[in-house]
C-alpha cells in the first residue's frame, strides 16, 4: 500500500518534471494560441484555420488552449502571472487596456500592415486596436447593435414601422404594452447590458464622444442625463418586463423570442438563437432610433487577435494573426460567430441575405448612424462595465438613485480615470 | 547531532509540521502579505501602501457593510432550513420504511450536483418563461401575479437561499443520520420500560447524544455557506442592485473584476476574522458540554 503510494507520487513527479524539460515553450515552430469563448464548433472551425496554417507552413505546430467565457480572464492572468505565456490570444476590447498597461501586449505596428489585407477592411480597424497609435490587437469581427422587432406583436398593436426615433421608441414600448402579457422592450440590466446606457446617453447627447475637449465625461449633460430618465421611466412605467432588471444576453433573447417583449437590441449574434426558436418572417431588424440631433450611435465593440508580449516566437504569431485575418477565414469566423466581419464586401453579403439583417445593413451604410466605441484605453473600463454601471445602473431603474445621481456618479468615474490616463501620457 | 534522535519527540512531529508550514501557513501569510500592497496581477507590481486599504474598508466602504449584512442572512437563514429539514429528513429515515433503500440514494443527489450547475438550474426554475416557480406562488397566493423574484432586490437573496437549501440538506441528513445511528438501541428500549414519552426521548436522550455532531456539522457548514459564491454569482451576480452580494462575492469581484488582488485580500481578512471569532465560540460551547458515553 504505502510502497504503492511512494511509487505514485514519483511517477506524477517525474511526469511533471518531463513535462517542464520538454519546454514547448522554445520550441520556435511550436505556437500557442487561447480562445476566450468555447463552443464545440467554434473550437473546431477555429482547429480548421490551425490547420490550413500548418500545412501552408511546414514544421509549424499551434496547440488550441480554449477557455470558457466566465473564468477566460481569471484564467489567463493567472497563466501569464506564471509565466506560462501563451503566443497569441483572443482580446476582447474592454481588457486590452488592462493588459497593455501591464505591459504584456506585443506593439504590432512595425509588423502588421492595413496592406496586408484586402481594399474593403473596415476603415476603423486598426484605430479601433491601438491605444497611443500602437497597434496592439486587429479586430476579426465587431458587435454592432442593432434593434431587432417582433413583426407579429407589432401587428397586433396597429404598428406599422419600427421606430425611427427615441419619441417614437418611447411611444412604441408604451403603446404595445397596452397588450396583455406584452412589454415593449427587452432590457438587459444584467453585465452586457450598460453600453445600452451609453448608446442612449451619447445619442441624447447628439456626440459619440465620451469625453469633452478639457477631458470631462460627457454622461453629466442634459442629454445624457435626459437619456437616463427615459430608460428608467420606461422601466417604471411597466413598458419593459420587470425582471429584465437583471437579464443577462440569453434572458433578454428567451424574452424575446417568447414574446415577453417586443424589441430587442442586440448584435447579431443573437439571431442564430432566434433563427432555431422562431419563423424567420415573424421578426426584423432596423437600426438604433435617432436621438434629437437626427443622428444615433450604435455602440461597436469588437474582439481580435493580440500577440503577447512575452512570447519568444512573435514572428510566427504575427503570421499567424495575419492568416486568421485573412478574407476566407474571416468570413467563415464571423458567419460562426455570428460577428461583422472587417471586410465590408462580406458584411454586405451576409446580411443582405437574411430577411432580419436589415438594420445592421442600414446602420453601417447610412451617415445618419455611426459608431460609438468605448474609451478602451481606459484600464478602468472593464470594472466601469461589469460592475459600476450594472450595480448602479439597477438602482436607478429601481428608483433608489435619481439619473442625475447616477449619470454624476458615472461622469465622476470616467472624468478621474480619464484624467489619470492623460496624466500618464504626459510624462 | 544529539538532538536530532529518534528519542526526540520533535522528530515524529516534524513531518507534520513542514506539512502544515508548506500547505497552510506560508500560503496564508502570503495572501495576507497583499493586504498592505496595491497588487497588480497582470503586470505583476506590488506597490507598498500600509494601512491604507484597511482604513478604506473601515471608513468608506459601505458596499462591505452591506454584505456584511447579506452574508449574515444568507448564512443564517440557509443553515437554518438545512439543518432543520436535514435533521427531520434523517429522522425519518433512521428507523426505516418499506422502499428506503430505493429513496435513500436520491435524497443525496442533489449533493453531487456541480454548484454552477444548481445555479443555472434556479436561475431557469425562478424564471417565469421557462421555470414553474412563479406560477407556484401566483397559485398559493404569496405573489399578485407571476414575476422573478430575483428581480425584486427586497427578496432576490431567498433565490440562491432556496438553491443551497436543495443542495445543503443531504449533507446534514448524512452526518445525522450516521450519529442517530450510532446512539445504542437499549437506551431506547430502557427509557421506553420506564414510560418517557417519545417527546421526552428526543429531548432528553437524542439531541444530547447527537449534539456534538450537530455542533461540529454547524461550525463547517456555516463556514462552508458564508464562503460559498458560486451560487449567488450564477444565479444573480451579486445584484439587482447589489441586493444579493455577500462577502465572498464581493471578494471574487474585487479580485477578478477589478482585479485588484489587494483590497481583496483585505476583505478576505475581515471574513476570515469574523469566522474564527465563530469557531471560537462555537468551540468554548463545545468544551462547555457533559460529555456521554
Amino acid at each position: 500500500m504505502i510502497r504503492g503510494a511512494i511509487i505514485f507520487v514519483v511517477m506524477v513527479f517525474g511526469f511533471v518534471l518531463w513535462q517542464a524539460m520538454s519546454d514547448k515553450d522554445h520550441d520556435p515552430n511550436h505556437l500557442m494560441i487561447v480562445e476566450v469563448n468555447t463552443s464545440p464548433e467554434r473550437t473546431r472551425l477555429l482547429r480548421d484555420h490551425l490547420d490550413s496554417f500548418e500545412a501552408a507552413n511546414p514544421g509549424m505546430k499551434v496547440d488550441v488552449i480554449s477557455l470558457s467565457w466566465g473564468q477566460a480572464f481569471e484564467k489567463i492572468g493567472m497563466m501569464v502571472a506564471g509565466g506560462r505565456v501563451p503566443d497569441v490570444m483572443e482580446m476582447p476590447d474592454f481588457w486590452l487596456s488592462r493588459y497593455v498597461s501591464a505591459g504584456q501586449i506585443a506593439d504590432m505596428t512595425p509588423f502588421i500592415k492595413k496592406a496586408d489585407f484586402d481594399d474593403d477592411i473596415e476603415g476603423g480597424t486598426f484605430q479601433y486596436g491601438s491605444i497611443n497609435d500602437r497597434l496592439y490587437t486587429i479586430p476579426y469581427g465587431f458587435y454592432l447593435r442593432a434593434l431587432i422587432y417582433n413583426k407579429r406583436i407589432f401587428e397586433r398593436a396597429g404598428i406599422e414601422k419600427p421606430p425611427l426615433t427615441l419619441q417614437e421608441f418611447y411611444d412604441t414600448s408604451a403603446k404595445i404594452s397596452e397588450l396583455p402579457g406584452v412589454t415593449g422592450f427587452c432590457h438587459q440590466g444584467g453585465r452586457g447590458g450598460p453600453v445600452f446606457y451609453y448608446w442612449l446617453m451619447t445619442t441624447m447627447n447628439g456626440s459619440p464622444k465620451f469625453f469633452d475637449e478639457d477631458g470631462n465625461s460627457t454622461f453629466y449633460n442634459q442629454g445624457a442625463i435626459d437619456g437616463l430618465t427615459l430608460i428608467r421611466d420606461l422601466y417604471q412605467n411597466g413598458y419593459v418586463p420587470k425582471d429584465s432588471i437583471n437579464w443577462n444576453f440569453n434572458e433578454t433573447v428567451s424574452g424575446f423570442y417568447s414574446g415577453t417583449c417586443a424589441m430587442l437590441h442586440q448584435t447579431p449574434d443573437a439571431l442564430s438563437a432566434l433563427k432555431k426558436r422562431m419563423d424567420e418572417d415573424d421578426y426584423s431588424s432596423s437600426p438604433m432610433p435617432l436621438g434629437p440631433s437626427g443622428k444615433s450611435f450604435p455602440h461597436l465593440g469588437y474582439i481580435g487577435w493580440s500577440v503577447l508580449e512575452k512570447s519568444t516566437k512573435k514572428q510566427a504569431a504575427f503570421k499567424l494573426v495575419r492568416h486568421l485575418l485573412a478574407r476566407e477565414n474571416n468570413q467563415e469566423w464571423a458567419e460562426g460567430s455570428g460577428l461583422v466581419p472587417i471586410y465590408k464586401g462580406i458584411s454586405e453579403n451576409i446580411f443582405a441575405a437574411i430577411p432580419a439583417g436589415q438594420g445592421w445593413l442600414k446602420t453601417t451604410q447610412d451617415d445618419r448612424w455611426s459608431y460609438l466605441i468605448n474609451p478602451n484605453y481606459l484600464p478602468e473600463i472593464a470594472e466601469f462595465d461589469s460592475i459600476t454601471v450594472v450595480q448602479s445602473g439597477q438602482a436607478m431603474m429601481l428608483g433608489e438613485k435619481t439619473p442625475e445621481q447616477t449619470a454624476k456618479m458615472w461622469a465622476d468615474f470616467l472624468t478621474a480615470a480619464n484624467k489619470k490616463y492623460r496624466q500618464g501620457k504626459d510624462q | 547531532m544529539k538532538n536530532i534522535s529518534i528519542n526526540n519527540p520533535w522528530f515524529y512531529l516534524a513531518p507534520t509540521i513542514v506539512f502544515i508550514v508548506l500547505l497552510v501557513i506560508v500560503p496564508l501569510v502570503t495572501g495576507i502579505s497583499y493586504a498592505f500592497y496595491d497588487f497588480d496581477l497582470l503586470s505583476g507590481t506590488q506597490t507598498f501602501v500600509g494601512l491604507e486599504q484597511f482604513h478604506k474598508i473601515m471608513s468608506e466602504d459601505s458596499l462591505f457593510i452591506s454584505s456584511l449584512y447579506n452574508t449574515l442572512f444568507w448564512t443564517s437563514t440557509s443553515l437554518f432550513f438545512q439543518f432543520s429539514l436535514g435533521f427531520a429528513l434523517a429522522l425519518l429515515l433512521k428507523d426505516g420504511f418499506k422502499g428506503i433503500s430505493l429513496i435513500q440514494p436520491l435524497l443525496f443527489i442533489p449533493w453531487a450536483v456541480p454548484s454552477f450547475l444548481i445555479g443555472l438550474m434556479w436561475v431557469w426554475m425562478f424564471n417565469p418563461v421557462t421555470g414553474p416557480i412563479p406560477y407556484a406562488l401566483e397559485a398559493i397566493g404569496i405573489m399578485d401575479q407571476p414575476e422573478n423574484i430575483l428581480s425584486d432586490p427586497e427578496h432576490a437573496m431567498w433565490g440562491p437561499i432556496v438553491a443551497n437549501i436543495w443542495f445543503g440538506i443531504p449533507f446534514f441528513t448524512i452526518m445525522l443520520l450516521a450519529a442517530l445511528r450510532s446512539i445504542p438501541d437499549e437506551i431506547y428500549e430502557a427509557a421506553k420500560m420506564d414510560g418517557v414519552s417519545a417527546f421526552n426521548i428526543f429531548r432528553y436522550i437524542t439531541v444530547p447524544l447527537i449534539a456534538p455532531t450537530i455542533l461540529i456539522t454547524l461550525l463547517i457548514r456555516a463556514i462552508w455557506i458564508a464562503n460559498f459564491a458560486e451560487i449567488i454569482i450564477v444565479m444573480t451576480g451579486g445584484g439587482p442592485a447589489n441586493s444579493t452580494q455577500i462577502i465572498a462575492t464581493y471578494i471574487y469581484d474585487t479580485a477578478y473584476q477589478k482585479m485588484d488582488f489587494g483590497y481583496a485580500s483585505v476583505i478576505s481578512i475581515a471574513l476570515l476574522f469574523m469566522l474564527m471569532l465563530y469557531g471560537f465560540a462555537l468551540g468554548r460551547l463545545r468544551q462547555k458540554m457533559p460529555v456521554y458515553v
